[in-house]
């Protein structure tokens, strides 16, 4: 990511933007620490917390798409998961049985993912608000059966091996030739995709289209009136987020080597909005933070049985004296952080820290012509001295 | 299909799809009271039948009737004060998106709790409607089912009752027409959504406490067939009581048939396919009346 210095400061009437759109706090400097947490993590944290953060990593170019258009358009989809199934069942399948290599899985997953997202923005613009989201909740359902009944495609309910997916670059095999371990590889690998990816959308929306998404969800009749093709952008938006999507799912079966239905189902469309709102849904920055904090949070939760301070509540067993399963556990911490951080801070987690600083520094720009998206790239990332 | 066989089916429709309707029921007027899409409906659908199984018989050793009344009235209590102190607060401030999201919140509490409570092994109910059949029409009937199609008629009577004929309801159907207009006119909206989420968790609990007595048992699935029944409000359009209870039983009815013809006639659609009927439902009712069946949603143009 070469650039996250926001070159493309936007002029607009500053009383059409909302509250919620902050201006930019530290373009630079999140980010390069960011990328510098990245760099030494790997060798700061064990292999499993490097691969609780690869799923974080893999969630958060998933939840990123979701973002353009929740946060975007303000439409709300639960179809996420089911063009993440899609994507890594297009790499599963491909990689062991047609052979094809890592670049062409991800090109015909975005390719898919676009294409049915288009399909998907094309009845967004018929329908809207909670119609949408019944609507979009049913592609999960529908991805649901599709994975479990296509058995010849996607091994049905037992799931399906993933191929021989080489981490090569230009057919040099990293794991081979550099001496690190996957799991290294893999946290660096798709955390650089995450910054791709950020960087990207941060692109797309800081110029014409983000500030033609934000006229649509604003007032769609009044963006419609000053030109602005409401619906060529609310297809747009859905194309994209379906797309990142699917390569979240290549993503995914890449890391986890084994795809099955339930990677794919209900739990996963309410967990990807809860990372959206949590983080702040019309950032960024908000949907990487949002999840570390949801899929790292309770998977490292989930893990605490022998920590002293959880040990007497948590329960190994059925038969153990604890008061509560670890992932149970980590569901109700999810669940009651939801909702203190929702009434307390409407627009998320980086929203008040971003609010905090703000208060702190005293100095309150008037400039406040900067779109929401305005620190691309990737955040400090709170959890992983617990992760160590 | 034989004539005694559609009419069992059509029973099992009806009985399925009252449930859905009392789901629906629920949904649609916490919906038009608050304008959220309450998914802690979910939550109480499970808390109910698990409540009525610790209360019961089988549990502390209550009646069924009056277990299933207690956990409704409990279910009902803490959906209000749920409602009242997470949902409320948000919808003043006008965050109406985070209020609804923040029932996803609630929801994956109520979902944990009752795993720590009851673990993750299946409850059965047993079968307080017993396992007796009569002949209606010619063919073979269970009394559950005539027992649970009575029961949601009930409820669902009820519902229309309290909406038509009472002060409550009175406000809340001025609140769906015009809320401001309402407001002048001195509905107190805090006492109408109060006594809504009340009577959406009470109901919610029957309708958990009806689908988990049977074959169907108490277990964690409870909290997905909300997520089912959701198509069924967009089919009767999002603010109205009949399209509810219609939608619920064309969901219950279709996906009872589906259920019993697909396999014989479309057997390489599998097992799963009946889950999925209403979404088809909702699609195929979407592309021929985009306003749904009661519709009074507008139809956006972009």
């Amino acid at each position: 990511m070469s650039s996250t210095t926001n070159a493309s400061s936007t002029t607009r009437p500053s009383d059409h933007i909302p509250p919620r759109v902050r201006r930019r706090t530290s373009a630079v400097g999140v980010p390069l620490a960011a990328l510098i947490a990245v760099a030494v993590l790997p060798f700061l944290v064990s292999d499993s917390g490097l691969g609780t953060l690869s799923y974080s990593a893999v969630y958060a170019v998933a939840a990123l798409g979701l973002t353009v258009v929740v946060g975007q358009t303000g439409q709300v989809s639960l179809a996420q998961p089911f063009f993440i199934g899609i994507g890594a069942y297009v790499a599963a399948y491909g990689s062991a049985e047609v052979g094809l290599p890592l670049a062409a899985a991800i090109v015909i997953a975005l390719v898919i993912g676009a294409a049915l997202g288009w399909a998907v923005g094309w009845m967004a613009i018929r329908i809207g608000g909670v119609e949408l989201a019944i609507v979009t909740l049913g592609l999960v359902f529908l991805g649901d059966y599709i994975f479990h009944e296509w058995r010849s495609v996607t091994g049905g309910e037992g799931g399906m091996g993933v191929g021989e997916l080489s981490l090569s670059v230009f057919g040099f095999d990293l794991e081979e030739s550099t001496g690190f371990t996957r799991a290294q590889i893999m946290f660096w690998a798709l955390w650089i995709v995450v910054a791709i990816v950020a960087w990207s959308v941060h692109r797309v929306l800081s110029q014409r289209p983000g500030r033609a998404m934000v006229a649509v969800r604003e007032n769609p009749k009044a963006a419609e009136a000053i030109g602005v093709d409401v619906r060529f952008y609310k297809t747009g938006a859905f194309a994209i987020s379906s797309a990142l999507g699917a390569l979240a799912g290549v993503l995914f079966a890449l890391l986890q080597q084994y795809v099955t239905p339930a990677d794919f189902d209900l739990e996963i469309a309410l967990l990807l909005i809860a990372m959206i709102v949590l983080g702040g849904q019309d950032r960024i920055s908000g949907a990487i933070v949002g999840a570390i904090i949801v899929y790292g949070g309770s998977h490292w939760l989930a893990e605490q049985v022998d920590n002293p301070l959880l040990a007497p509540i948590l329960k190994s067993s059925e038969s153990d004296a604890g008061f509560i399963s670890p992932g149970s556990f980590s569901t109700l911490v999810l669940g009651v952080l939801i909702v203190v951080v929702l009434c307390l801070r409407p627009s998320g987690i980086v929203g008040a820290v971003t609010d905090a600083v703000g208060a702190v520094r005293r100095k309150r720009s008037t400039s406040g012509n900067e779109l929401p998206n305005n620190d691309a790239g990737l955040p400090r990332i709170p959890s992983t001295e617990e992760v160590a | 299909m034989s004539g005694s066989e559609f009419i069992q089916t059509l029973l099992s429709g009806l009985s399925l799809g009252g449930t859905y309707a009392i789901i629906a029921l629920g949904f649609v007027v916490v919906y038009s009271a608050t304008r959220v899409l309450s998914f802690v409906q979910a939550g109480a659908v499970l808390a109910g039948g698990y409540l009525t199984y610790a209360l019961g018989p089988l549990g502390a050793g209550m009646p069924f009737v009056v277990a299933a009344l207690v956990s409704a009235a409990i279910t009902g209590l803490v959906l209000m004060l749920a409602g009242e102190l997470v949902v409320g607060p948000l919808v003043r401030k006008g965050e109406r998106d985070a209020a609804s999201i923040a029932t996803i919140g609630l929801y994956f509490v109520v979902v944990a709790l009752v795993d720590a409570v009851f673990g993750v092994n299946p409850r059965n109910l047993g079968d307080p409607w017993g396992l007796d059949t009569i002949e209606v029409l010619g063919a073979t009937v269970a009394v559950s089912s005539l027992w649970k199609v009575a029961i949601s008629a009930v409820l669902a009577a009820g519902w229309f009752l309290i909406l038509q004929r009472t002060r409550v309801g009175l406000g809340m159907r001025a609140m769906v027409s015009d809320r401001e207009a309402a407001l002048a006119q001195g509905v107190q909206p805090r006492r109408v959504t109060a006594f809504v989420w009340v009577v959406a968790g009470a109901t919610a609990a029957i309708a958990g406490t009806l689908l988990a007595t049977g074959s169907g048992g108490v277990n964690s699935t409870l909290s997905t067939v909300p997520f089912l029944v959701l198509p069924a409000i967009v089919l009767g359009g999002l603010q109205s009581p009949v399209g509810a209870v219609v939608g619920g039983m064309i969901i219950g009815i279709v996906q009872q048939f589906t259920a019993l013809l697909q396999p014989e006639f479309l057997p390489a659609l599998g097992s799963r396919f009946a889950s999925i009927v209403p979404f088809i439902v909702l699609l195929v009712v979407l592309l021929l009346r985009p306003n749904g069946l009661f519709g009074t949603r507008a139809v956006q143009r972009f």
